[in-house]
């Protein structure tokens, strides 16, 4: 039982990481074509996708990978306020979603330098569940402005957003605690944060494909 | 021993249960918000339908009011100002019989003019054929009276039944046919005008050309009298296609649906 957990966990990792590697390679490849958000989008997902093959080389090879996680958390604070910011245009909402990033990235900053030593080999903790908050909240925030009426692009990137952080929030939340737990029972939760990691990956595929099917039709 | 085991087991179902909570949540949220935005979709679709519904019925009172006003000022100008200078003529060419005088001639000659030329304005604005022989007899008498003079040849091919067509779409077509001729002979100089109507499937296919100057359709915008053309092909639910470029003429292709 424990070996089938195990190899169902190893193949999701892998196709997981073999869809995020063809996203990735899809947004290079029509990197031109696509509009600002989306090339925003492209540097978070080649960065998160190189972090994401990095990290499974490590801990196949029995290297300790935890500290990827803050760098993870650096990328993806700055790549989805960028994108959110772009999204919104020059409006009111993309100066909050700009000061709200900021804010906490200052934050951030500022409590990594002076807890650095604590905090270097944990898993995430509150900290990164602070900002997947940020993260659901944008996504908040662009389901409101829609209601509201404005037009955004991108709908099914945002429900990925949604979905995979707020999930997402609550393992790395007890992400530390976890780090204590024995490895085969806690497989089941890395199963469930990679099929919805996966879901993840698939609905912003699913977004970018739709605008790249547009692009060719306009030109 | 077994407490040991079963500690960190119940502390992962628990975190297993608040992330598919979690996924719960959002995704609930996400179908709430979809089904929300299909909601209000579905309304501005509504709301947009019952405006153009608004500003269609609008058009065609303006147009109405437009053809009833037409036809009051032919009725006024055939049945009060003809018939008038009818009389005036008969009167002087009474008094230019009883004189013998032959100063009368130049006032008769002007009275016989005005009495033509109030009669082909009047037929203009409402022409008779139209009400008592049809589209097609209308179209080609107005075809006929363009190549009078023989500066402009024209072509009018008209083999329809028009028991397809009521009263208002005829009167349709023949407006629109007649807002061609008129920029093709005003803008376009054209010296060759060619109109074929005809039946094609379920609707009626309506082809105009003509050889003249042509328009760059960018840079033309839109003038009142291819406003007027749009607003009739709206009102006969036709579709509308214009082909021209400058120093190529034009050419105008419609398509009229017949009422399923």
């Amino acid at each position: 039982m424990q070996d089938l957990i195990y190899w169902t966990y190893k193949i999701l990792v892998y196709t997981d990481l073999l869809i995020f590697l063809g996203l990735a390679v899809t947004l290079i490849i029509y990197f031109k074509k696509l509009p600002q958000a989306l090339k925003i989008l492209t540097f978070l997902v080649t960065l998160l996708c190189f972090i994401g093959i990095t990290v499974n080389i490590l801990s196949t090879l029995g290297i300790r990978n935890t500290y990827f996680i803050h760098v993870l958390l650096f990328l993806q604070l700055t790549g989805f306020t960028f994108y959110y910011k772009e999204l919104f245009g020059n409006t009111k909402s993309a100066i909050v979603v700009a000061a709200a990033g900021a804010a906490v990235f200052i934050f951030y900053t500022i409590f990594y330098i002076a807890n650095w030593k604590d905090i270097i080999w944990q898993l995430g903790g509150t900290t990164y569940s602070i900002s997947t908050l940020l993260f659901i909240g944008y996504a908040i925030y662009y389901y409101y402005n829609t209601l509201k009426g404005v037009r955004l692009p991108y709908p099914l990137i945002n429900a990925a957003v949604l979905i995979y952080f707020a999930t997402t929030s609550i393992v790395f939340l007890f992400g530390n605690q976890l780090q204590k737990m024995p490895p085969q029972p806690l497989r089941i939760i890395w199963i469930l944060n990679v099929l919805v990691h996966m879901l993840f990956v698939l609905l912003i595929f699913a977004d970018v494909w739709k605008t790249l099917r547009l692009n060719r039709k306009t030109l | 021993m077994e407490n040991a085991a079963t500690e960190p087991q119940n502390f992962i179902n628990l975190i297993v249960f608040f992330v598919m909570m979690a996924l719960l949540l959002a995704v609930t949220v996400v179908f709430i918000y979809t089904y929300s935005k299909k909601r209000i979709l579905n309304e501005e679709v509504k709301r947009s339908e019952l405006e153009l519904r608004h500003k269609t019925e609008l058009l065609h009172a303006v147009l109405m009011a437009q053809e009833e006003e037409r036809q009051n000022i032919a009725r006024d100008l055939h049945d009060e100002i003809g018939a008038n200078l009818t009389i005036i003529y008969q009167g002087a060419s009474r008094l230019a019989d009883v004189s013998g005088n032959g100063e009368y001639a130049g006032i008769l000659s002007l009275t016989s003019k005005t009495i033509q030329s109030t009669r082909r304005i009047s037929h203009q604005l409402l022409p008779p054929v139209l009400k008592e022989f049809g589209l097609a007899a209308a179209l080609r008498e107005l075809f006929e009276d363009v190549a009078i003079g023989g500066r402009v040849k024209t072509k009018c091919t008209a083999e329809i039944n028009e028991n397809g067509l009521n009263g208002e779409q005829k009167l349709n077509i023949f407006r629109i046919s007649q807002e061609l001729v008129n920029n093709s002979l005003k803008h376009g100089e054209a010296t060759e005008i060619t109109l074929e109507l005809a039946e094609s499937g379920k609707g009626l296919y309506y082809s105009y050309k003509d050889n003249g100057k042509g328009f760059d359709m960018a840079k033309a915008g839109k003038g009142l009298g291819l406003k007027n053309i749009e607003n009739r092909a709206e009102m006969l639910n036709a579709s509308l296609k214009y082909k021209t470029e400058q120093g190529k003429g034009v050419g105008v292709l419609i398509l009229v649906k017949y009422p399923a």
